[in-house]
């Protein structure tokens, strides 16, 4: 009886010894899971800055996506070429497209780019406000390079400067139906 | 003759100690029961408040769980998002420096006139995979080290190189003077 007994409270004291274990594991790992639990409410909290972020981007890319075509984008193109070079009275010499002008870094899929090589002929100053103009348009378009020589016509010396601006026109394809609604 | 008879049904009062050793427990093993009840009072009273501590415990364990795994898909969901987030806004950001482009080359074209010296012509600007060439005339070896100082501290440009010089004999329209060739490498913005 006595034996009884004892192994009765010596199984008492292991369960004991037992749950407090169980009771100590479960309690570190309810720790470890708030930690991480915490840690992952700070990124998700992250999110409005996305949104923002997301928002903003969609605020400049839809001002020039049009979704145009190419022969729209390059019409709208030269009739700005035309009065940008009347308001600052040079002489657009020769556009021919596709040249050996290549933009300088690979557009992504949602650029199309079409390279222009450009010759205009004209005075120092005019030919630098003119290359500052050539990208502020609705058609989105970058200088890839310019290269500057004396007119290689003699009649034309006194005018100034032949400029060869490689530029390359690019098409904005965004798809509209990813625009956040607000 | 029928006789009332009366019986006493009600039981003494007697102890709990009393009932239990009433079951002819012999007197040597009364202590030893005690202790044995004892013992599985113990042992009863602890695995049933331990069990309800560890119930609590594992409550909470999986509570957090299934909260860490809601947020698990919540944070996928989102890195999903930043990643489109992330393209739209490096697309973004390629469209800003094209925009920027005609600035930027017509600032440098501004800063390569505004550095040459009185006595120097440019006759030709050329770009090549790092920066310039630019090839011009000068009236002589001080305006041509006048524009390479002025290049050099120029913070459009890194590292004006002279590429060649060459003396040129006067003509009907030119005075004598040096012909020369530079690079010039354009500085990153």
């Amino acid at each position: 009886m006595w034996l009884l007994a004892v192994f009765v409270f010596v199984f008492g004291v292991r369960a004991i010894a037992s749950h407090e274990s169980a009771i100590a594991k479960a309690s570190v790992a309810t720790e470890e899971l708030t930690r991480r639990i915490e840690s992952n409410y700070r990124t998700l909290a992250q999110a409005e800055t996305l949104r923002r972020r997301e928002q903003l981007a969609w605020d400049d890319l839809l001002k020039i996506s049009g979704g145009q075509q190419p022969a729209i984008s390059v019409a709208e193109f030269l009739r700005r070429l035309k009065d940008m070079a009347w308001r600052r009275r040079l002489s657009v010499v020769s556009i021919i497209p596709g040249d050996e002008s290549t933009p300088s870094k690979p557009a992504s899929r949602a650029l199309a780019p079409l390279p222009i090589t450009i010759l205009v002929r004209g005075k120092f100053r005019s030919l630098v406000r003119f290359i500052q103009e050539i990208t502020r348009q609705r058609t989105l378009t970058g200088v890839e390079s310019v290269k500057l020589m004396l007119s290689s016509i003699p009649s034309a010396r006194t005018a100034g400067l032949d400029a060869t601006i490689h530029v390359t026109l690019y098409r904005v394809i965004v798809d509209a139906a990813n625009v956040p609604a607000n | 003759m029928n006789v009332p008879v009366s019986f006493d049904y009600l039981r003494p009062s007697s102890s709990l100690e009393d009932v239990l050793f009433s079951c002819r427990i012999p007197k040597e093993m009364r202590a030893s029961c005690r202790a044995l009840c004892c013992s599985v009072l113990f042992a009863l009273t602890a695995w049933v408040l331990e069990g309800a501590r560890l119930h609590r415990a594992l409550q909470f364990e999986r509570a957090d769980a299934d909260r860490y795994s809601r947020q698990l898909s919540a944070l996928n969901a989102e890195r999903v998002y930043e990643k489109r987030v992330q393209a739209l806004t490096d697309l973004d950001r390629r469209v800003r420096t094209i925009a920027e482009s005609g600035t930027l080359a017509a600032r440098r074209l501004a800063a390569l006139a505004s550095d040459l010296p009185g006595n120097v012509w440019v006759t030709a600007i050329t770009p090549d995979g790092a920066g310039v060439m630019l090839d011009g005339q000068a009236r002589d070896l001080n305006g041509l080290s006048d524009t390479l100082v002025r290049l050099n501290a120029d913070p459009f440009f890194v590292g004006p190189s002279l590429m060649s010089a060459q003396r040129m004999a006067a003509t009907a329209v030119t005075p004598p003077g040096l012909r020369f060739t530079l690079h010039i490498a354009a500085r990153v913005p």
